[in-house]
């Protein structure tokens, strides 16, 4: 088959789909109710993305000098740590995943977004408590529970305006015109739910209101569980439901299989965090639910690989090869699979005595964040900026450059947390090693992990520079919407 | 059409109906188009999710403790929550003991029990670590808390060395050092317990001098076994 064929083969597939067009005013209207909000979000999203892959690559620079930066109280690793994961999570993974939930549900629902001020408001609020907040961790103020260390008037003004911003997507699907609700509706709506509520459950429990103290474990631990089971992997998941279809042109592989991944995902999310606790002092139930569960999530990565993977294999060839969209998002199920089978692997207790309290645990989180949510999310970006901003990406090479350097720099830090995170686990158990030896033995594996955020780092601003470029091309041609 | 940006020629302009569209359950009257996107779920997908739910069933059972709010390790009880299938395991001292040993002890002593010749004395068959002669099981314990100075004869050589006081080990780790010293590298000495070392630490007064070998021959021998078999049976 030679290049021109398959070219016009293309533009068959994409008319395959009959679409019933919205009159071009009528999109036009939708994409600009939501412009300044999504571009607002985007812009300080990527800000915080970047400063957080600044602060934790000091904070693993310090790991392997010490000295590093050392005697400032707030550059200390204790305060500096936690800023840079909470500006991942709440600076970086809830604000690009509430625009891009913004997006597909305007687009979805075929309607308008009303009351844009109070969202644009509520992103402001959200980012000024980011703001404040983050400084209150590093002047010391901060809470000491993992993923909520905000002190606690930042979380509540970070509770509000969440409220305050997904109230007006949730008036927009009951106002829908478009009445089916697509699949990619199903997980979005699951995360603009389930935010609140988790949020401010563990908020309440631990830092507004403090529970006694032998149920903070398992209330923390369900926490990070649901974090990654409720906001991740639903928004990255409807991204995907989203991306596939309509870049090849495949229709979803089965409407069954789609569904037997929703609720089986729903069944069983919230649960697995607490397999974190296995030998600790909680109730046996507990860990045992934490154990089932870890296994039990098998089922809904199964079903929608399965999905994703029919729908690959029937699209053209070339269109995978020439998307960059489908190539990160390729990346990021491929990251889902693998983080999936390992977090069941640690957590079974014969493993868990081993592999609890080392890296590897940290690994796996960071396999999925950066790997499944992170490159999907990236993948989205590449499909949605241009439509927002009706400019084209001015580098092919660039892209190339941030998807290469973000696979190389993810799998060299997963792979050197989950080796070291193993040797560190069996040293930990052996009686005769001490703890300074356990620590030397960690040593070569930091090193490895402080030049993987470093190319991370640069992946980034590979993708920054495409959208100053973007930026500039805005300004010159004048355009309402400013990036 | 700029593949770059996946801007097919039917959405550069947008609208998401033809996603709906595509997906859009089957009312339209052309079965071909609609082929397949109701097809059933595979039935080994069934197959694995039957399995799966099996065994978590049996995990649960087994291993929740009856769902019980006070019953913290599942294996203690029995799969129906009553009554205790297995008593705790007991702590292993040797185990303590050769973390100890190892860390504290190993710098002098050697990996190999074996001493230095000439500067450290060695464990491995000594009559001081295996309580012969004239040495007690008390000596010993007496030995390891305010520690040894002078000369001494060990297996028949002289050493004059000094030894340190290790007063701030535990009564546990001291009987767990001592346990692991007497029954490693072939010795076979008798098992000591974290009750004779508390008894013995609380029998001699503080002092901040080593003691002397001729010191520690003054004060009559005592061993464990004899000490505890009028109460309790020794440990294993």
């Amino acid at each position: 088959m030679n290049h021109a064929t398959t070219l016009s083969k293309i533009e068959t597939i994409s008319y395959l789909s009959e679409p019933l067009p919205l009159d071009s005013s009528r999109s036009l209207e939708i994409d600009r109710s939501m412009g300044v909000p999504i571009l607002f979000l985007m812009r300080s999203s990527f800000f915080s993305f970047a400063l957080g892959l600044f602060l934790v690559l000091i904070c693993s620079i310090k790991l392997v000098f010490p000295s590093f930066l050392d005697g400032v109280s707030f550059l200390t690793y204790g305060r500096l740590f936690p800023v840079a994961y909470d500006l991942f999570i709440y600076g970086w993974a809830i604000p690009l995943g509430f625009a891009l939930i913004l997006w597909l549900m305007a687009r979805l629902s075929a309607a308008p977004l009303s009351h844009v001020r109070i969202v644009t408001a509520a992103a402001h609020l959200w980012n000024s408590a980011l703001f404040l907040g983050s400084l209150a961790v590093l002047a010391g103020y901060g809470t000491s529970v993992t993923f909520l260390e905000y002190p606690n008037w930042a979380s509540f003004l970070l509770f509000v305006s969440f409220l305050l911003m997904g109230l007006w997507v949730l008036l927009l699907i009951k106002e829908r015109e478009e009445r089916p609700l697509y699949i990619s509706e199903w997980y979005l709506l699951t995360a603009l739910c389930s935010f609140p509520w988790i949020y401010g459950t563990a908020n309440l429990m631990l830092t507004w209101g403090k529970i006694q103290g032998s149920a903070q474990g398992p209330i923390q631990c369900w926490y990070a569980g649901s974090l990654m089971q409720f906001w991740l992997i639903p928004v990255a998941l409807g991204a995907i439901y989203y991306l596939i279809p309509k870049i090849t042109g495949i229709k979803i592989y089965s409407y069954y299989l789609a569904l037997f991944g929703f609720f089986s995902l729903l069944l069983f999310s919230g649960w697995n965090g607490l397999s974190a606790l296995i030998g600790g002092p909680i109730p046996a139930w507990m860990m045992s639910a934490g154990v089932v569960t870890n296994m039990m999530l098998v089922l809904p990565m199964i079903a929608v690989v399965v999905n994703f993977y029919k729908m690959f294999q029937e699209s053209e060839k070339l269109i995978l090869h020439q998307s960059p969209a489908l190539r990160f998002v390729a990346a990021g199920i491929i990251s889902y699979v693998i983080a999936t089978v390992l977090s069941l692997v640690s957590s079974f207790p014969c493993f868990n005595a081993i592999l609890n309290f080392t890296d590897y645990l940290s690994g796996i989180f960071l396999l999925l964040f950066m790997g499944f949510f992170g490159m999907t999310l990236f993948g989205g970006l590449y499909y949605f900026i241009p439509r927002l901003t009706g400019i084209s990406w001015s580098s092919s090479k660039l892209i190339r450059f941030h998807f290469w350097l973000s696979v190389v720099g993810i799998s060299l830090m997963v792979s050197s947390m989950l080796l070291g995170g193993i040797i560190e686990g069996i040293a930990l158990n052996d009686p005769v090693i001490t703890f300074t030896n356990i620590l030397s033995y960690a040593a070569p594996w930091n090193v490895l992990v402080s030049l993987s955020w470093f190319t991370l780092l640069l992946g980034f601003f590979c993708f920054m520079r495409l959208l100053v470029i973007m930026r500039w091309q805005m300004i010159e041609e004048k355009l309402p919407l400013s990036l | 059409m700029n593949p770059l940006n996946d801007l097919n020629s039917s959405d550069a302009l947008n609208p998401e109906r033809d996603l709906v569209e595509i997906n859009r359950p089957p009312v339209s009257l052309n079965p071909e188009k609609y082929s397949g996107f109701f097809r059933p779920i595979p039935l080994w997908l069934i197959a694995i999710s039957m399995v799966l739910f099996f065994w978590a069933g049996l995990y649960l059972a087994y291993y929740s403790g009856g769902f019980k709010a006070n019953v913290y390790n599942a294996e203690l009880v029995a799969w129906s929550g009553g009554g205790a299938s297995k008593t705790a395991a007991p702590i292993d001292l040797r185990v303590i003991g050769k973390k100890v040993f190892v860390q504290n002890c190993a710098v002098c002593h050697q990996e190999t029990g074996l001493g230095i010749a000439g500067q450290y004395p060695p464990l491995v068959g000594s009559e001081w670590a295996l309580s012969k002669g004239w040495h007690g099981d008390n000596h010993l314990v007496k030995n390891i808390l305010y520690g040894l100075q002078g000369p001494i004869i060990v297996k028949n050589m002289p050493y004059n060395n000094a030894m340190a006081p290790w007063n701030q080990l535990t009564d546990q780790q001291i009987a767990g050092v001592l346990t692991y010293v007497r029954s490693e590298w072939g010795n076979n000495g008798s098992p000591i317990s974290p009750e004779f070392v508390a008894k013995i630490r609380a029998n001699t007064p503080p002092r901040t001098e080593a003691w002397t070998m001729s010191e520690l021959q003054a004060i009559p021998r005592e061993l464990f076994s004899e000490a505890t078999s009028s109460t309790t049976a020794p440990a294993k």
